[in-house]
């Protein structure tokens, strides 16, 4: 193997077994989130999303500041952010969980997770390589000024006033939300910090094999199907190493609760799952993003586009809900 | 006291064991008791939450990835 390989194995895969085994934990699953808002009335799980957002912002850019990461923030493709983002949520409905959310159920011993994370893998790679890929790279040739991509540069604020303002209303709200009673896991705010946290690591981590960003799912999920079907090792990145190390990490912390189980649902229901991946790969790939690269890494670098793409998950995740499983009850 | 309602949800995964729950406790009375039995661990925090919010009793018991959620209407 080489050296760089190593290096990424190094530094990719404990973070990826930290974050395993806080999703596991914290049942951090942000299609549950989302759906959640609407259908339950319920805002816990989206409150441990908005605390882990907020304890990385301030770490990813105050380290920016001080010259210690770079942090930016990506291109405005709006209409891949809505198209993609609208798939993607309507794909983890079907799917049953987000894309981080089903790599670390494989580690709990679902099934049903194994054959998600086998499509939405394959999705990303038609998508970012293959069969599906003209029809992205024309959506994501809509793209706005470059400075609008940053949301400081399109609400025209200085980074730190802007950043200032989402920790003072954010961390308002979340210290006056109610702390209810867990019953198996994680609070929602021993969640939200610690999975804050090992999204600041994240970035801190890939930025010794060179790569400027935090936590994805997306790409690193595409570079597992390119590196079995062609063998180039340079895929096997930071990326790779560290979603691997997730399902694995998951199921240390499964087995120690004494939660694994090998369990599976209904076969029509794995195939609504199935399809569901494929839905995230292509949503994900086009979009540039998932519910990680964009709505907790992307959104914590500034990224407008992130923020538009999270809008659509979360509506396609409202929409797949409701016509796929609230209608018929 | 009335037989307790077993709603075994096992193998079920989201968004169904909340939903199934729901339209099953629809027409419930005070006294009810319903034994929900899930395997998926998302499911055991958000139905609990959902039936405190709704002002019911919940006791959660854990064997080996599965739950048993007592929920008394009251």
């Amino acid at each position: 193997m080489e050296q760089s390989i190593l290096k990424s194995l190094a530094l990719g895969l404990p973070v990826g077994l930290l974050f395993g085994i806080a999703l596991q934990r914290g049942r951090f699953c942000m299609y549950s989130a989302f759906r959640d808002l609407l259908f339950a009335r319920d805002t816990t799980l989206f409150r441990a999303y908005i605390l882990a957002l907020l304890v990385q912002i301030s770490i990813i850019h105050g380290l920016d500041t001080v010259g210690f990461l770079t942090v930016r923030h990506f291109e405005f493709t709006w209409l891949a952010a809505i198209v993609g983002g609208t798939i993607f949520g309507v794909g983890i409905s079907l799917a049953g969980g987000c894309a981080s959310g089903s790599w670390y159920r494989v580690g709990e011993g679902m099934v049903g997770s194994i054959l998600v994370v086998i499509s939405y893998a394959l999705g990303v790679a038609a998508t970012f390589w293959g069969a599906f890929r003209p029809i992205t790279t024309y959506l994501r040739s809509f793209h706005a000024p470059y400075e609008l991509g940053g949301l400081d540069g399109l609400f025209n604020l200085p980074r730190w006033i802007l950043i200032s303002f989402f920790l003072v209303i954010g961390g308002s709200w979340l210290w006056c939300s109610p702390r209810p009673k867990v019953y198996s896991g994680w609070s929602w705010t021993k969640t939200g910090i610690i999975i804050g946290l090992i999204s600041a690591l994240a970035w801190i981590s890939s930025a010794g094999v060179g790569r400027n960003y935090g936590m994805s799912f997306t790409g690193p999920s595409g570079n597992i199907i390119r590196y079995l079907m062609t063998g180039q090792e340079s895929s096997l990145n930071w990326g790779a190493w560290m979603i691997l190390g997730v399902p694995v990490g998951a199921f240390f912390a499964a087995s120690w609760a004494k939660e694994f189980k090998w369990r599976a649902p209904a076969p029509e229901r794995m195939v609504k799952q199935l399809i569901g991946g494929l839905m995230m790969g292509f949503g994900a790939a086009t979009a540039g993003g998932c519910n990680i690269g964009h709505s907790l890494t992307g959104i914590a670098a500034l990224s407008s586009t992130s923020l538009l793409a999270t809008i659509f998950i979360i509506m396609g995740s409202w929409l797949g809900t409701y016509l796929f499983f609230m209608r018929k009850s | 006291m009335p037989d307790p309602k077993i709603i075994d949800l096992k193998g079920e995964i989201c968004p169904d064991p909340l939903i199934q729950v729901q339209a099953a406790m629809k027409n419930n009375s005070v006294g009810d008791i319903y034994i929900v039995i899930v395997d998926y661990p998302l499911a055991v925090e958000n139905i609990a939450r959902w039936a405190e919010n709704e002002g019911m009793d919940v006791e959660v018991t854990h064997n080996e990835g599965e739950w048993e959620i007592s929920i008394t209407v009251t």
